[in-house]
């Protein structure tokens, strides 16, 4: 559905740039998967998800959209609006209006230029989607939510565009571990269906069960493209400097990769703590 | 060396009506702690860190710093917003390290070597002369946090610092504060939602609905399960392994800090395997 193909991109003027944020990156997201992108901060995945959401053309490469080069071919420098739809980093922080329904009700209105009836209705689907209980806090002041409720009435004005393509620039970034858990799950349960999702993220532990596929990132260059259960079993030290893995699957990962367990690769303390003791256990009994 | 102290402070955002953020709230920070001050969002935490830099007054009580109430700016302090982009003021990285020396009076020399070496504590030195927006987030921390590396405060309040920096440069942050807290003697004060961060901090202060419901040392902390789960956070799986496995009398005597640190004492060392 969306795909960047040989994707390089430079931040200097002129032919022969000494740094390039990305180099020849390919990758790509059907309707239905998740791509989870990682790799440590100044890598290029937020140059990356701007990119595939059509806001900064690459120096070099194509990105298409269903088969359309939409950098290229056409003059615009955008897609389609609502095709995709990319939330930054905080995204409550461009918040502007001062209700919630003012600041939900303004890219629907100017953006497709729907009445108030057909933006309720999205709206009121939406919120069922991310369990926001739309009617308490509609004309409540954005400042009066608690954070993950911010984060999801950014999400909700994104997700009202209905895009095909929907890229999360660290969406658990500030949240507490019972906001990041809930928000990943709806992530996971409601939005997939039939949409194409692109994560970026440096925690991967909430990610990594459901991805269809990871992208690592490193100095630009994309290091790894495979799925989770490839990321965790690659031994390749350039990945794993790049990637930070949940320390528990770390540490069984570590153990079935030298032989010191049979696995399974686990987040659970208990099995780890099993295969951990194992370890131990061995080494005394010889 | 730098203490604070909240006496019986009062802080409302709104009208007089209104219910107070905190009322009659104390807390006493000894220089040279380093103090992990978690809670739910909304509790209050920025606001408490806005107190003790000066930047908003309280109502009612009072703020002492080194013992003198606070009338102004704390002088001492270093504040680290929660966003970065809200506190670059350079359009160049170098530049932007410089800017508070600069405002201070401080010669060329001296703000050149200060920024070169706080660059280089917080692994930024090689975007030195990069254009600051066009680091990424997790970078951006890292270039507010060596501007106030550069100051050489004596007290650093940290509004969840590393919120966008990766797993790995976390770490190695992580253990800058540390060091910056044994070798130069600097208070640190650091809000955070991931209690790994609080693993290595002197001192864990919780507060929920406007009062300190828990003050004490990060593995005392850490066994409060039911408070931890009320105050919407999660222990960190590494230290629950580590728990589990100094009951099993698995590894008497050591404190779990990092993956890779289990794995050298189980004999697995990066690229090879140890026997």
């Amino acid at each position: 559905m969306l795909k960047a193909m040989e994707i390089s991109h430079t931040f200097e003027a002129g032919s022969t740039p000494s740094r390039w944020a990305l180099r020849r990156v390919t990758v790509g997201v059907e309707a239905g998967e998740t791509v989870l992108i990682t790799g440590p901060s100044g890598s290029g995945k937020t140059t990356l998800a701007r990119i595939l959401a059509g806001l900064e053309r690459p120096s070099q490469g194509q990105v298409q959209l269903q088969g359309e080069d939409f950098y290229g071919s056409a003059q615009r420098s955008t897609p389609v609006p609502g095709q995709v739809a990319m939330a930054f980093q905080y995204p409550e922080r461009q918040f502007f209006a001062d209700s919630v329904w003012e600041e939900l009700r303004w890219g629907l209105h100017l953006g497709l230029g729907l009445d108030d009836k057909a933006i309720r209705a999205r709206l009121v689907k939406v919120a069922r989607e991310l369990d926001l209980p739309l009617e308490a806090v509609a004309h409540r002041s954005l400042r009066q939510l608690s954070s993950g409720q911010q984060r999801k009435v950014a999400l909700m004005s994104l997700l009202a565009l209905e895009p095909r393509v929907l890229i999360l620039d660290e969406p658990l970034t500030g949240l507490n571990a019972s906001e990041r858990r809930r928000l990943a799950e709806l992530l996971r349960r409601r939005l997939l269906q039939d949409r194409a999702m692109v994560v970026i993220a440096h925690e991967l532990e909430l990610f990594l069960p459901w991805a269809t596929t990871v992208a690592v990132l490193a100095a630009g260059r994309l290091v790894f493209r495979g799925s989770p259960e490839e990321l965790v079993a690659t031994g390749d030290p350039a990945v794993l400097s790049a990637v930070c893995l949940p320390p528990l699957i770390e540490i069984s990962s570590s153990l079935k990769r030298y032989a010191l367990s049979e696995g399974p690769v686990s987040n659970e303390v208990s099995v780890v703590l099993d295969q951990v003791r194992r370890v131990v256990e061995a080494r005394g009994s010889r | 060396m730098v203490s604070i102290e909240l006496d019986n402070v009062t802080f409302r955002y709104g009208r007089r009506g209104d219910d107070p953020l905190f009322a009659e709230l104390s807390l006493t920070i000894a220089a040279g702690e380093w103090v992990g001050l978690v809670g739910p969002s909304g509790a209050g935490k920025t606001t408490l860190l806005k107190v003790m830099k000066g930047l908003l007054r309280p109502e009612a009580g009072e703020v002492r710093v080194n013992g003198a109430p606070l009338q102004e700016l704390n002088p001492f302090a270093a504040f680290v917003f929660a966003n970065p982009e809200n506190q670059i003021v350079s359009p160049v990285v170098a530049e932007d390290v410089g800017f508070a020396l600069e405002q201070a009076g401080l010669d060329l020399d001296t703000i050149r070597r200060r920024a070169e070496e706080a660059l280089c504590r917080v692994g930024l030195w090689e975007r030195a002369r990069d254009l600051s927006h066009h680091l990424s987030g997790g970078e951006q921390q890292r270039l507010i946090l060596a501007g106030a590396l550069a100051l050489r405060a004596r007290c650093l309040l940290l509004d969840d610092p590393l919120s966008m920096v990766d797993g790995h440069a976390r770490r190695d942050l992580l253990a800058l504060l540390g060091a910056i807290r044994k070798e130069d003697g600097c208070t640190l004060v650091q809000t955070t939602h991931l209690l790994d961060e609080v693993v290595n901090v002197s001192r864990v202060v919780a507060l929920n609905r406007g009062r300190v419901v828990f003050d004490g040392p990060p593995a005392t902390f850490f066994r409060e399960a039911s408070l931890i789960h009320d105050l919407g956070l999660e222990v960190p799986s590494l230290v629950r392994l580590g728990e589990e496995l100094a009951r099993a009398n698995l590894m008497v005597g050591t404190e779990l800090m990092s993956s890779r640190q289990l794995l050298t004492l189980l004999g697995v060392e990066e690229g090879r395997r140890a026997d």
